[in-house]
């Protein structure tokens, strides 16, 4: 890589943490810094009492530790699998607008174009890394945090190059027709194969689950470590060692393998015949939109939708509350970039159960029940995540939000509801099917008909007060603190915008917890007030819930309504 | 219909605007033009309210942009020089969105016609990134006339435009001076602010330099009287001085 790309990346590393250090200069911002040090120390430093520590303290082998050594590998098996079907995260490949105008037509090699692009990302990956490290320190136990930064380091940093070689050999695939398409179809064979041994080592366990779900883990966890999974996940279990090694002896026995495959991933990307060029200016394309959107305050689009997905549209009349308009636009946004399908997906496949196991009502209701609960919490943690037709999509166009004739608290409560009502609706639907398919199951007719009952009657609202919460969080984050969120419609993505999305989780958790204190005290407490009427009880204390959730929602989207009034489109930048 | 008092806009320790003051009464076309970086933009989005002033008031129809924003902003209309559209919704689409907002009770007889007018009424069914430049300048056009406004603020209004397009517009904000609207035209065309313009207000460092009608201008700088607009705006901002700098070493 030649002087002027070192001198590029290091010039705007430091123009990034200058522009951060002065943001600083903001009370607010100050203030959230202060806050959010504060309670990272009081989660993961404050002194403890010590605890005695028994034969398997600090030994990963044992207990949830040695599980998530085993559960991180298949997770990266199906993540790079994804990648592989999917023909590779393309945006791995973008480059910025100015930089496709100014590097490619320079007279630099395709080797230090990537090996700039390797570069740029090591910063925020080494950042991820550390923050790992903090967060999983208890779990990690004694071994010294530097070394294990460095096994998440080069965990994450393969990945990463793996993730980059996957797209250039899709973007050569697609170059090259049939002699590029070999070698993906290669990479889909050898994932057959993986996933192949995986499926007979699961299978070859699957009779200890009788024996209850502890030796049924058990027995799967250990066909898992055993040939052939064992050897079929090898890499994959090999990037993690150095990360779960419990020694330092460990970790440097586990460093060796983890260093080669780094190497060989470096190898292959350098070396990968693909037209880069073509293919990164094709990926950096959409890229560049973006960002010739976002100084036009025209939009965040990656994928620029096209009329020919237009299709139908929703009525809207000319007159009534104004501020209709707003989650109008956002519904159509919901509708057409694919999202409103992706939402009723949950219910499908509650129907799709309901009439596939009609026969097998214990396994049916286990997996209604399953499904329900991982769709109510899903939708409720990483719905705001995926839908962002909000402010967070929106500030983005500030200068236009900012003339029309609308009060700011009504901008935001347009935006909250736009997100907020889909998500509640998707998720009620789902409960809804769940409810309906459990009717008349051995483990339904154990239920109290009145808690059934009054759940039903009570969810809307409890459902439209928690999501409208969460989006409330989401969006007041990006009112406040545009500079520490990623705005547009897809916001931060790939592995080096892991860290920022982990800490964004960590404030919406957080501020969640303080936000249900309240309506949680509220609903016990009527509860109590009622419980001698089973049905009423459950109804008005989950309907209460929603209504304290709602009537605190909309105290801050009053205190966020003159936020919105005074941001200007500089501090959105 | 536009009132502006000591309007000044500071960013840090930087000013941008500094304590400028006009109004705009219906039927007038005011010029505002300056050199690069002489804060016209700046003061085009306070008076939209985009940003807030730092000192001084902005009065719509007799309604304070800060303090009374909703029937200010009800009354104006602000096409900046870059179309701000939504990249989900066809052009059609934009203008119902702008006519709920707005409350245009005949969005519906109102929409067929703005479309034809503006060449539009063909790519009523696209989205804003099957548009040129120039078509999605005359989108953002239509979105600001949809509602009738009685006070129209333009900031490069031409931009991307074609002659036809330019002509058009042209006849366009003269008709709604005309129909008793207050315009704001700020442009570097300056052939465009003289056929347009009732009078001007010429800005640098974010300090009036002029105020006035051509005539009340010329009056007050009789050394300008003879002179081509465009040679009295160099002259009172100070742009040609290096031509002259040049002509005297020569």
């Amino acid at each position: 890589m030649t002087g002027a790309l070192w001198y590029l990346v290091a010039e705007s590393t430091r123009g990034q943490w200058r522009s951060r250090i002065a943001r600083l200069r903001s009370p607010r911002y100050a203030l959230a810094l202060v806050l959010g040090l504060a309670y990272f120390w009081f989660l993961y430093f404050r002194p403890q009492p010590s605890t005695p520590r028994g034969p398997h303290a600090g030994d990963p082998s044992a207990g949830f530790f040695s599980v998530l050594g085993t559960a991180a590998p298949l997770l990266i098996v199906l993540y790079t699998a994804w990648t592989w079907i999917f023909g590779g995260d393309r945006t791995a490949l973008a480059f910025s607008e100015a930089e496709v105008s100014l590097l490619f037509p320079a007279p630099l090699s395709r080797r230090a174009l990537i090996g700039y692009k390797l570069l740029q990302a090591q910063l925020p990956v080494f950042f991820t890394a550390c923050l790992w490290v903090v967060l999983m320190r208890r779990s990690f136990g004694s071994m010294s945090p530097a070394l294990r930064i460095v096994g998440v380091y080069f965990m994450l940093t393969t990945l990463n190059l793996h993730r980059l070689a996957a797209a250039l050999v899709s973007a050569n695939a697609r170059e090259h027709g049939a002699r590029g398409a070999r070698r993906t179809l290669l990479a889909l064979v050898v994932f057959a194969l993986v996933f192949g041994s995986i499926a007979w080592a699961l299978w070859s366990a699957h009779g200890a689950f009788d024996g209850g779900m502890e030796d049924g883990v058990r027995a799967a966890l250990a066909a898992l470590r055993a040939p052939p999974a064992s050897v079929a996940m090898y890499p994959f279990t090999a990037i993690f060692a150095p990360m779960f090694a419990a020694t330092t002896s460990e970790w440097w026995q586990a460093i060796g393998p983890a260093v080669v495959l780094l190497a060989l991933h470096v190898w292959w990307v350098l070396r990968t015949d693909a037209a880069f060029e073509e293919s990164a200016v094709e990926a950096s394309v959409a890229l560049a939109k973006r960002i010739a959107a976002r100084r036009s305050r025209q939009g965040g689009a990656t994928t620029l939708p096209s009329s020919t997905g237009v299709g139908r549209t929703l009525p809207l009349a000319p007159v009534g509350a104004p501020a209709v308009a707003i989650v109008w636009k956002n519904l159509l946004w919901l509708m057409r970039s694919g999202t409103l399908r992706a939402l009723l997906i949950p219910s499908a496949v509650a129907v799709v159960l309901l009439v596939v196991l009609r026969g097998q009502p214990d396994i049916l209701a286990i997996m209604l029940i399953a499904l329900g609960s991982v769709t109510a919490v899903a939708l409720l943690l990483f719905g705001p995540i995926t839908l962002r037709n909000d402010l967070r999509s929106d500030l983005l166009h500030l200068p236009l939000l900012k003339t029309l004739p609308l009060r700011g608290h009504h901008v935001v409560l347009a935006q909250v509801a736009s997100g907020a009502i889909p998500v509640a609706a998707a998720q009620y639907l789902t409960a809804l099917v769940a409810v309906v398919g459990l009717y008349g199951t051995p483990m339904a007719a154990k239920w109290s008909n009145s808690v059934v009952v009054g759940g039903v009657v009570a969810a809307p609202l409890l459902l439209l007060g928690l999501n409208g919460t969460t989006f409330l969080i989401h969006n007041a984050l990006a009112l406040l603190f545009p500079g520490w969120v990623k705005l547009g419609e897809h916001g931060a993505g790939g592995i080096e915008a892991m860290g920022q999305s982990l800490l964004t989780m960590m404030v919406v958790v957080l501020c969640l917890a303080l936000a249900v204190l309240l309506p949680a005290a509220t609903s016990a407490a009527l509860f109590f007030a009622l419980r001698g009427h089973l049905v009423v009880a459950v109804a008005v204390a989950g309907a209460a819930a929603g209504v304290v959730l709602g009537a605190q929602c909309y105290g801050l989207i009053a205190l966020l309504g003159g936020a919105f009034e005074r941001v200007e489109p500089q501090q959105v930048g | 219909m536009i009132d502006v008092r000591s309007l000044t806009k500071q960013y840090g320790t930087f000013t941008a605007v500094d304590a400028i003051s006009f109004d705009v009464q219906p039927g007038e076309v005011l010029g505002l033009v300056g050199p690069n970086g002489a804060g016209k933009t700046t003061t085009l989005r306070t008076l939209a309210g985009i940003v807030a002033p730092s000192a001084g008031t902005v009065q719509i129809a007799g309604h304070d942009i800060q303090t009374d924003g909703v029937p200010a902003k009800q009354a104006l209309a602000f096409i900046p020089d870059e179309p701000h559209l939504f990249d989900y919704l066809t052009v059609e689409e934009h203008l119902r969105f702008i006519a709920r907002l707005y409350g245009v009770a005949d969005a519906e007889e109102r929409i067929g016609p703005l479309l034809k007018e503006l060449e539009l009424l063909d790519r009523r069914r696209s989205l804003p990134t099957e548009l040129s430049r120039g078509m999605k300048q005359k989108l953002a056009i239509a979105c600001g006339l949809l509602h009738d406004p009685q006070a129209l603020v333009l900031d490069e209004p031409l931009t991307g435009l074609d002659p036809a397009g330019m002509r058009r517009m042209r006849t366009t904000i003269a008709a709604r001076a005309r129909a008793g609207a207050a315009v704001i035209l700020s442009s570097h065309l300056l052939t465009l602010v003289e056929e347009l313009c009732t009078k001007l207000f010429i800005i640098r460092h974010g300090r009036c330099v002029a105020y006035g009608t051509i005539a009340e201008i010329i009056a007050a700088h009789p050394e300008q009287a003879g002179r081509s607009l465009e040679d009295v705006f160099l002259s009172l901002t100070g742009e040609s001085e290096p031509e002259r700098g040049a002509d005297a070493r020569s």
